[in-house]
């Protein structure tokens, strides 16, 4: 996924060796799938931030906004990918919406496999996209087994089975419409990002946001800009995969 | 509050830093206000009317500078001869008397229908029907004009030469040409009338001070004394003169009587003297011998006077026999020599002063009655005089206590007098330079002042926009903001991005 290696050289060196790992789950495949990040730089520093704070025990990161998917979409990408190529763990990453955005493009390469919920009745659909990266649908999650009794103790044991996991949250004005329906995954929440989009966010929006979240007590880790409108518009040549080189 | 507190500086007040940013925030108010600001450039700029502006200088003299009558004005403690300041002359050129007196002026000439009175100030234009339409007389007009005439003329004060400076701006040429003559006539006009007035009022005071004064010395009875005083002067002058003829003619009449007293005593005195009788009697042969000769030569001369050829035989013997008889006296009268002479001189001397000597007694009486008169006159003259000198001092001892009301009444009749020549010869206190700079062409704001004036409201209103809108404008537009908004969260940074 990192488009310059060098770069990354110098920022993580043992990350260069891990970054092997990133590949097709099918080893016969010849084809490297990858985005290429263009500020390279910001997700260096943004992946500090999270790496600290993973180092500090925290490892269930939610991200949300009032209205960005896409960023939510890429930057928890992103972060899985750049855990990824700094440890050997497993990580999972669950979204309300897997089928659009940049996960829509790694769609068909995701190999979907069930496992077995803790009591041994209930099996949730996982979608492996490296040997290390899941991805799980928010919605298969919640819609399937929120009425089952004990499902919270259940999906923590589920979720246990991972090192991190990186909450893809529905965006705010969805969860308002069906606070209800999400609010079941508010306790494994340890952090919380939120997506803030230059000149279009307002604030009682984000504010609104903060207080929502804070109010279940969920850390509100910090901000982060979307950088969409400043990328130039340029045609995206193959977005197939996220590779790092 | 926090954003209100945001755009605030500690040093500039404002936080110009943040508006620059607001300007390229919100780039298309930022825009327009460019637009706005050209726009309204333009057009201040090409919608001002050219004024045609002349300016000449003039100068307000004392009267004394002004006048030949310095050394009058110079008595007279009255006299306004003071220059009159900017003020003073701004009320006189701003009044009803001065612009009505110029509009009629104006009104009067042939070429009133073409001159355009527009403000050169004011944008809107008005024709001359819009004006003068309604108008059916002179007296309208005038009226008319006099309210627009103040705009378009202005007095200052040229700091460097101390004189007054004369504006006048109009839309044309000619409306200013026109009204800077006009104005010169009228304030030459104007000045001349007002100092003319003014001596006017002031002879017209004068007169009644003086005839206060003399109703109130009359009423003192001063003029009576006055005309005693006069009377009594004259009196002393004659007596005087008459006392110095009488003295003339006594010294001369003593004179002459001393001279008769001695002639009458030397007369007696020769009039007693005696000759002897031998000595009288040769003294009477020299003077019979005497007058034989004077005879004889009378006779020869007579004679001498025929010339010798026409004489007759009978004269020339008369002749020889006279020259004879004269030659023989002749000697005759040496042979008596000079004591004969003296003799006969005494002898006549002495005759003669016994028959003078009673014409001489009488005339030494009659000057000696003539002494005597003159003296008695001259002692009553002098004893007259004596007493007109007395009434004279008591009538000064009178006047003492009129001195101030009739000297008051002189020094106010010398007033008079000046102020009636200074009347007939006060002249207007203005001077008009000569030289006067030719109509010049401007706009009334110039276009760097245009500029500044539309930068500086753009600006304002630019700035007021902005922040405006960045109060009521909730979004996040970058760190600032978000921190403001949200002060104990950290910006971790930028999403990625894919290409």
């Amino acid at each position: 996924m990192l488009s310059d290696a060098n770069a990354l050289q110098e920022v993580q060196g043992q990350a260069k060796k891990k970054v092997a790992r990133l590949r097709p789950v099918d080893a016969t495949s010849k084809t490297e799938y990858y985005f290429q990040v263009c500020n390279f730089e910001e997700l260096i520093q943004i992946g500090q931030s999270f790496v600290t704070d993973f180092n500090n025990g925290v490892r269930s990161f939610a991200i949300s906004s009032t209205d960005y998917k896409s960023s939510q979409q890429r930057l928890t990408l992103a972060l899985a990918c750049y855990f990824d190529s700094l440890y050997d763990m497993r990580i999972l990453v669950i979204s309300d919406s897997l089928g659009n955005g940049p996960y829509s493009a790694l769609a068909k390469n995701l190999k979907p496999e069930n496992r077995v919920l803790s009591n041994g009745k209930r099996t949730v659909k996982v979608n492996r996209f490296t040997s290390n990266i899941e991805l799980l649908s928010l919605n298969d999650l919640i819609a399937n087994h929120a009425e089952t009794d004990g499902f919270k103790e259940m999906t923590h044991d589920f979720l246990a089975k991972y090192d991190a996991i990186f909450w893809d949250n529905p965006t705010f004005n969805i969860h308002k419409k069906d606070f209800k329906f999400y609010e079941v995954i508010h306790h494994f929440f340890e952090s919380l990002t939120v997506i803030v989009s230059q000149s279009t966010s307002e604030s009682k929006d984000e504010r609104e946001l903060v207080s929502y979240f804070s109010s279940f007590g969920i850390d509100v880790k910090g901000v982060e800009f979307d950088s969409a409108q400043f990328k130039p518009k340029r045609k995206r040549v193959k977005d197939l995969g996220v590779i790092v080189k | 509050m926090k954003k209100l507190n945001t755009l605030l500086h500690d040093v500039t007040v404002f936080n110009f830093m943040l508006l620059g940013k607001l300007c390229k925030r919100y780039s298309k108010i930022s825009t327009v206000a460019f637009f706005a600001f050209c726009a309204f450039t333009l057009f201040s700029y090409f919608s001002q009317v050219t004024i045609h502006t002349k300016k000449v200088n003039f100068k307000v003299v004392a009267a004394d500078e002004n006048t030949n009558t310095k050394n009058v004005l110079e008595s007279l403690n009255s006299i306004a001869n003071t220059l009159i300041n900017q003020s003073e002359l701004t009320s006189i050129v701003y009044s009803y008397e001065f612009t009505n007196s110029l509009a009629s002026h104006l009104v009067a000439l042939s070429q009133f229908k073409e001159m355009d009175f527009n403000s050169p100030t004011d944008r809107a234009s008005r024709s001359h029907l819009d004006y003068f339409g309604h108008c059916r007389s002179v007296e309208c007009k005038t009226n008319v004009l006099r309210g627009i005439l103040p705009g378009l003329y202005k007095i200052e004060t040229d700091m460097g030469t101390g004189k007054f400076v004369l504006t006048v701006m109009s839309r044309s040429d000619d409306v200013t040409l026109e009204i800077i003559s006009h104005f010169q006539k009228v304030l030459v006009e104007s000045r001349l009338a007002a100092k003319v007035k003014d001596v006017e009022g002031q002879i017209q005071q004068a007169q009644d001070l003086i005839l206060k004064s003399r109703s109130d010395i009359e009423s003192k009875g001063g003029f009576v004394r006055v005309a005693s005083n006069e009377s009594i002067e004259s009196e002393i002058i004659q007596q005087n003169d008459k006392i110095r003829g009488i003295l003339n003619l006594l010294n001369s009449q003593v004179d002459q009587n001393q001279f008769q007293k001695i002639r009458l005593a030397q007369s007696g005195a020769e009039a007693n003297k005696h000759i002897d009788s031998s000595n009288m009697m040769r003294a009477e042969n020299f003077s019979k011998i005497s007058k034989q000769v004077e005879l004889l030569r009378q006779n020869i001369a007579s004679i001498n006077s025929t010339p010798a050829e026409k004489r007759s035989p009978m004269d020339n013997k008369i002749l020889e026999q006279l020259t004879k008889e004269l030659k023989s006296s002749d000697a005759e009268l040496r042979k008596m020599g000079s004591l004969s002479r003296t003799i006969a001189v005494d002898d006549t001397f002495i005759n003669t002063q016994i028959t003078n000597q009673t014409t001489f007694e009488f005339d030494y009486r009659v000057t000696s009655q003539k002494v005597k008169k003159l003296q008695t006159e001259y002692e009553s003259s002098k004893k007259y005089l004596n007493s007109l000198y007395a009434k004279r001092a008591q009538l000064n001892t009178e006047f003492l206590t009129l001195k101030p009301d009739l000297e008051y009444l002189k020094q106010m009749e010398e007033k008079l007098v000046s102020l009636k020549m200074m009347k007939s010869a006060v002249k207007s206190d203005v001077f008009f330079d000569n030289f006067s700079s030719d109509v010049t062409l401007f706009k009334r704001n110039p276009l760097w002042q245009i500029i500044a004036f539309s930068l500086i409201l753009t600006l304002f209103f630019l700035f007021s926009l902005l922040i405006i809108v960045y109060l009521r404008d909730d979004r996040i537009y970058e760190e600032m903001e978000l921190t403001s908004c949200f002060n104990d969260l950290e910006v971790i940074g930028k999403t990625p991005d894919f290409d």
